[in-house]
């Protein structure tokens, strides 16, 4: 019998929540792992499903910044995607500075990067909360910050 | 439950805090969970080791990581060396993740490859995967792409499925897929899939929009049948949005125990001809160009014995005007070739005839030579490993948890030491030439018509089963110490002394025969319960028990002697024709149909006899007057069964 497991990378420390789901993906049978600050909102209240709805708001929101930040900052189409932080309240810290950046290509080849300013920074951090301000952030949704 | 072989080659050189891990490999990152994977089964993983083809001035360390945290195997190599962790193991469970992590304290290291072996604890299988662990970029729009199980992880995956597959020889079961996707700007689903034959198999994972993580489906039991190809797709719905991608791993096992590995490259290599021949490893990803690597730093150790064949490789493109050659090393030696036809085109070429036996510490490499002109596009080359048939030039140990299995038709002509809590089965017929001693908790069963001529020791707390379909057979000396316990199930045999001391039970439970000397001592417990026939001398002392319970005759040819508080039962129709001694407070009981010789002397008193005992420990008067009847009622059937003793003695024999 398949056995549907998702297991997340937005949590903080290093067991993150685990979610057992039906073979469609998308309907939770239960969660088989929380992490510390998942277990603090069950803890305080949510249940599962309120859980599943924080978690999906928080994907959302970190993967609409990150999105963000690539397009105003013109990274290479093949870029893998700005770097985050996800810091132990469970908020994220999407990064912009060039060191963090840099890219290795699957080929092994260094990736191309443009010259990053503070200006490009600041544009990239003012067009990426706009883009997840209109986002629905139910109770347990993780803050965003761009550096 | 035996070892297989994890091989990852990188085409960057690593920097102090890249994480990676045991598969394919293309980018690394410093992003730790983008290179974990799911463990989708219990298992040990042991003997890490790498080697730095350049760079790395300082020490470079490559631990293994469970969940996060440093797990016990580690090797920290000085330049460009390469080194093994031959002592540690790490075992997870199911679920657990795992990856390597990679430090130095020079310069970045340019590595030839990160090795390690992995043992499942139920099964024989493996994983096989590619990786970009930095996050290969998916894009295309309302399409289908293929992904092959091994080397990089290419951008878009590849559009032309045959460049993807690998053709399978060893699993029969593609038993689990997980996928990582470190970055989703997708508004829609993306849809990975597993694939058998190009068809699509029943494994299937999706991620809506902007999901990431790490998604597995186990439990596929999805077939393969041999020849068949393996791969994964990736499909995706309407528009142009990010959707990057760490790696696809999935799980085979093998029910005849066998396991595979390959080196690959999706995107192709393309090797001109040339009368210079050329080197890859045996596993990962295929090198950038196929100069990269001498024979010598292309080797890689597998870990474990076994016999290799099928050594294949797939051709997209073959161009070459006369035959070429891709051939295995094994220690810097040719030993298997495989001809690349000239004008062959695309397709695979494989030896399915040609074999190799290697030992655990055999070291493998890939050779593409000649072609005179034209060129190759190489995707894939690769080797299958089965179980030694009939394994034992060396000496054979199982220590600690570990488990080994010998499926064949099983030959073990050297020791064999079980330690520990490791359980050894042999199934096939077995036979065991030198000692073997199961100490610890350690369980050995035999259990195919298993014969055992050389000693047999079993102390501690270990049991063995000797369970033979026609006959199990110990030839040589058999020693039972501690509290182990023994059990013969068939038609069983020993032909050498018996020795059972302290709280031992030893059970032949089929038509036994003890031809040597039997020894009893202690507390231990001897129990022949079918049609027993015990030929050398008996001797028991201290406060031992022997049961012969046959369901035709218990028989004791041997002379017979009894010490200390011991206790014989003899049930069934039961013969001694040897002397018998009974001494101490020792009690001897026939139950069945008794006879033998010499004959005891009527009691001349109903008051029982203590302490001396004479020859049986309950009121001799009634021993005398039920035997006497039964001599005068029974004589001719005693006769009977007299006259046909030798035949059943014969006929066993004739048996063994």
């Amino acid at each position: 019998m398949p056995v549907y497991t998702h297991i997340l990378d937005t949590c903080p420390g290093p067991s993150p929540c685990s979610m057992e789901m039906e073979s469609d993906w998308t309907t939770l049978k239960q969660f088989t792992r929380l992490c510390a600050h998942h277990q603090s909102l069950r803890d305080g209240g949510l249940t599962d499903q309120e859980l599943l709805r924080a978690h999906r708001a928080s994907w959302k929101v970190k993967e609409t910044a990150r999105a963000a930040v690539k397009a105003e900052l013109g990274l290479d189409k093949e870029h893998p995607g700005a770097a985050y932080l996800i810091n132990a309240d469970g908020s994220f810290t999407v990064l912009t500075d060039p060191v963090s950046l840099i890219w290795v290509a699957p080929d092994g080849s260094p990736g191309p990067l443009p010259v990053i300013r503070q200006n490009d920074r600041n544009r990239a951090r003012t067009r990426a909360l706009a883009a997840i301000e209109t986002i629905e952030k139910p109770v347990g949704t993780s803050q965003v910050t761009v550096e | 439950m035996g070892k297989a072989l994890l091989v990852a080659a990188s085409g960057t050189a690593l920097a102090s805090g890249d994480e990676n891990n045991l598969f394919g490999y293309g980018s690394d990152t410093t992003a730790e969970a983008n290179a974990q994977a799911n463990c989708t089964e219990d298992a040990t993983f042991s003997n890490l080791r790498a080697s730095v083809l350049s760079g790395g001035s300082g020490t470079n360390t490559f631990k293994f990581r469970d969940a996060g945290a440093d797990g016990n195997q580690v090797i920290a190599i000085v330049g460009a060396s390469s080194l093994e962790d031959a002592v540690n193991t790490d075992v997870l469970s199911a679920g657990d993740l795992f990856n390597i992590a990679y430090t130095d304290t020079g310069s970045n290291s340019n590595i030839c490859w990160i090795v390690g072996n992995v043992a499942f604890s139920s099964g024989h299988g493996s994983f096989h995967g590619c990786a970009a662990y930095s996050g290969a970029v998916h894009d295309v729009a309302s399409d289908t792409r293929f992904i092959m199980l091994g080397g990089v992880l290419q951008v878009d995956a590849i559009a032309v499925e045959d460049n993807t597959k690998w053709k399978v020889r060893g699993y029969d079961s593609f038993e689990a897929l997980q996928v990582r996707v470190t970055a989703n700007a997708r508004s829609n689903n993306s849809i990975f899939r597993n694939g058998i034959d190009a068809d699509f198999g029943s494994g299937s994972i999706t991620f809506a929009t902007t999901e990431t993580g790490l998604k597995t489906v186990t439990g596929l039991g999805d077939a393969i049948t041999d020849g068949q190809t393996v791969n994964a797709s990736i499909t995706l719905d309407t528009g142009i949005e990010d959707l990057a991608v760490a790696f696809v791993l999935a799980t085979f096992k093998s029910s005849s125990n066998k396991s595979e590995t390959f080196a690959s490259q999706s995107a192709g290599l393309v090797r001109e001809a040339s009368s210079t021949a050329h080197y890859t490893q045996i596993g990962g990803r295929l090198p950038g160009t196929i100069t990269t690597f001498t024979e010598a730093n292309a080797r890689i150790k597998v870990g474990f014995a076994a016999v290799v064949s099928n050594l294949r490789c797939y051709l997209s493109a073959n161009t070459y005007t006369a035959n070429a050659t891709l051939k295995l090393y094994q220690n810097g030696v040719a030993v298997i070739t495989t001809t690349i036809t000239a004008f062959g085109g695309a397709g695979w070429y494989e030896n399915a005839t040609d074999t190799i036996t290697i030992d655990d510490d055999d070291e493998l490499s890939f050779e593409f030579d000649e072609g005179t002109s034209g060129s190759i596009t190489i995707h894939s080359a690769g080797i299958t490993f089965s179980p030694v048939a009939g394994t034992g030039d060396g000496a054979l140990a199982s220590d600690g948890v570990g488990a080994m299995t010998a499926a064949g038709s099983s030959l073990a002509s050297a020791a064999f030491l079980l330690t520990g809590s490791g359980t050894m089965t042999m199934t096939g017929a077995a036979l065991v030439q030198a000692a073997m001693i199961s100490q610890g908790e350690a369980i050995a069963n035999l259990e195919g018509s298993a014969v055992a001529p050389g000693a047999l020791q079993s102390t501690g707390e270990a049991a063995m089963v000797m369970e033979g379909a026609s006959a199990a057979e110990a030839a040589g000396a058999f020693t039972m110490e501690g509290t182990s316990t023994v059990e013969w199930v068939g038609q069983s045999e020993a032909t050498a002394a018996i020795a059972i001391s302290g709280n031992n039970e030893m059970t032949m439970s089929g038509a036994a025969l003890v031809q040597a000397e039997m020894l009893s001592q202690g507390e231990a417990t001897a129990n022949l319960e079918g049609a027993a026939l015990a030929e050398g001398a008996f001797q028991m002392t201290g406060e031992g028990i022997m049961i012969m319970e046959g369901a035709s005759a218990a028989q004791a040819a041997g002379a017979f002697a009894m010490e200390g508080s011991s206790t014989v039962e003899w049930i069934g129709q039961s013969e001694a024709t040897a002397a018998m001694l009974s001494e101490g407070v020792g009690d001897a009981s026939f139950v069945g149909e008794a006879g033998g010789a010499p004959e005891p002397e009527p009691a001349p008193s109903p008051v029982p006899e203590v302490g001396g005992g004479g020859a049986y420990g309950r009121p001799s008067y009634l021993k005398a007057r039920r035997r006497k009847r039964l001599k005068q009622e029974d004589e001719e059937l005693i006769a009977i069964i007299q006259q046909a003793a030798p035949y059943l003695m014969r006929a066993r024999r004739t048996l063994h």
